[in-house]
């Protein structure tokens, strides 16, 4: 990497990427991953937020413990995680022996690996939207339920019509960090799989680092490092869109 | 509603649910550690015969408290300067009106559209010109850079809220622009100081890839790089001491949460709620 030998490549390097099937299964894993944390992330925290609203008593002890994960980084989550599906020394394993019969290695196979971190991700996220959507539930005026009640609306309907509208603006603004953070992970995917087996759960800045540091291809690198930041542009322009269109 | 009792108790039974999901592999984390390697690969609950031994072991195995120095150096230095800097930069974008201040202020916002990753290989190039690779200061400065769009983003609002009045007859008393700053702008902005500066020290202390990046000298590693180096190093042989490091990493951080965990989640969603 020296920057004095600088030599104009025009777009080959954005050529040669098109032709990389690394680059095109790194991206549709890293838009999985993000795909599913932003649908498991908001449902559960949103899910977890109206509960403990609605709870009577215990609340402080709830908030406390379900946030707790996000404090950990994600480095520590990945080799928890790691550890914890592990065949013979995790915990899940014998859960799962105790349903089918036999121990499982999560991690390696490409499928139940990706779904590992999925879990584990969502485990560590889940926290974050959760403490926001109460934040903002606790922000509509209690007085709308009650005048809901009194018309004799029931419990799903006072939920789609009063309080998911009113949560609109929280969904959007959750959804851009939500994307942000789970179209970058990578500490986390470093630390539990390094982006085995076979390269399965090789996210996107897995695989950009690899192609920097290991096989010194700055060129595809950086272009791979370009089209990332057009996606998460493009995704911000769309949820900003969204918001203003109302 | 109807029968709300039954309710209440569909309500804690989720949440119970739930919380075990959140809690367990903490707490087998936890116990694990204090196990030997013949109990871990026996079977995974809480330990027969618990031993501290792997704690004493992993202490001196990752060189714990050199790990936790440069943790602290680090998180300090970035923490500190990010406030400083960003309070600097966020006064003169409130309280002055001049030409190009709102694109000064969206040009510095787009700083936080650029997704990390894009930023390491000319990090890289950058600091290595510096001179700046395998020291400290390659660490912490980046962080600094990265921190400073999300600060004066939190800033800008609160400085505005400051009553012109107040700053005004502050001037007409004779007090420097800087003497307004620190003594009146900031004492009165103190809750964004504290949200900023929790959020950015929590991911600063989490911060993985700079020192993986920038430093190659095991002396100078933070507790998260020290971690995996330590977890690769003893993959598969270590089993004991490597669950009592990862105890002595994440429990620490979680007992000082817990302690102040009311204040902190609504120091941290207040940022977000209101922003």
């Amino acid at each position: 990497m020296n920057p004095t030998l600088i030599r104009l490549v025009g777009l080959s390097n954005y050529s040669r990427l098109a032709d990389d099937p690394y680059f095109w299964s790194s991206l549709t894993i890293s838009l999985i991953l993000t795909g599913a944390t932003l649908i498991i992330e908001n449902t559960l925290g949103l899910l977890l937020a109206v509960l403990v609203s609605q709870a009577l008593r215990g609340r402080r002890l709830y908030n406390t413990l379900i946030f707790a994960p996000v404090v950990i980084p994600p480095i520590y989550v990945g080799i928890l995680w790691s550890w914890f599906a592990h065949k013979d020394l995790g915990l899940i394993s014998p859960l799962f022996q105790f349903f089918s019969g036999e121990k499982i290695a999560l991690l390696g196979e490409p499928f139940t690996a990706l779904l590992t971190i999925i879990v584990a991700n969502n485990w560590k996220w889940i926290g974050f939207a959760f403490a926001i959507y109460l934040a903002s539930l606790q922000e509509i005026p209690s007085n709308l339920y009650e005048a809901a009640q009194l018309d004799g609306a029931n419990r799903f309907r006072i939920f789609f019509h009063i309080i998911l509208p009113m949560l609109k603006k929280t969904i959007i603004m959750l959804s851009v960090l939500i994307t942000a953070g789970a179209f970058q992970t990578f500490d986390l995917v470093y630390s539990m799989t390094e982006g085995g087996p076979a390269r399965s759960t090789e996210v996107l800045p897995l695989y950009i680092y690899r192609v920097a540091f290991f096989y010194y291809d700055v060129g595809l690198a950086s272009a791979m490092a370009v089209i990332m930041f057009l996606i998460t542009l493009s995704v911000s322009f769309i949820y900003l869109r969204i918001l203003r269109g109302e | 509603m109807k029968n709300p009792e039954k309710t209440q108790l569909v309500i804690h039974v989720l949440l119970i649910t739930a919380t075990v999901f959140f809690m367990l592999p903490i707490a087998w984390l936890t116990w694990s550690s204090f196990k030997s390697t013949r109990e871990l690969f026996e079977h995974p609950w809480p330990p027969r015969d618990p031993t501290y031994i792997n704690f004493v072991n992993a202490f001196s195995m990752m060189n714990f408290l050199r790990a936790v120095a440069n943790s602290l150096i680090i998180t300090g230095a970035v923490v500190v300067t990010t406030l400083f800097v960003s309070a600097l930069v966020a006064y003169p974008l409130a309280v002055y009106r001049f030409r190009g201040r709102s694109f000064l202020l969206a040009f510095i916002m787009s700083g936080m559209l650029v997704p990390s990753q894009v930023t390491f290989i000319p990090l890289f190039i950058e600091l290595k010109i510096l001179g700046l690779i395998n020291t400290l200061l390659g660490v912490i400065l980046p962080q600094i850079a990265n921190g400073i769009p999300l600060a004066v983003l939190i800033l800008v609002p609160f400085f505005r809220g400051v009553l012109r009045e107040v700053i005004e007859s502050s001037r007409v008393d004779g007090c420097s622009e800087m003497g307004i700053l620190f003594r009146i702008v900031i004492p009165l902005s103190k809750p964004a100081f504290i949200f900023v500066g929790i959020f950015k020290g929590i991911l600063t202390w989490s911060e993985f890839v700079i020192p993986l990046i920038v430093l190659y000298n095991e002396e100078l590693y933070p507790l998260t790089l020290t971690m995996q180096v330590f977890k690769q190093h003893y993959a598969g042989v270590y089993w004991p001491e490597m669950f009592a490091g990862l105890t002595l990493n994440i429990l620490p951080m979680l007992v000082l949460y817990i302690l102040f965990s009311t204040k902190f989640i609504q120091g941290l969603t207040m940022g977000a709620v209101k922003g």
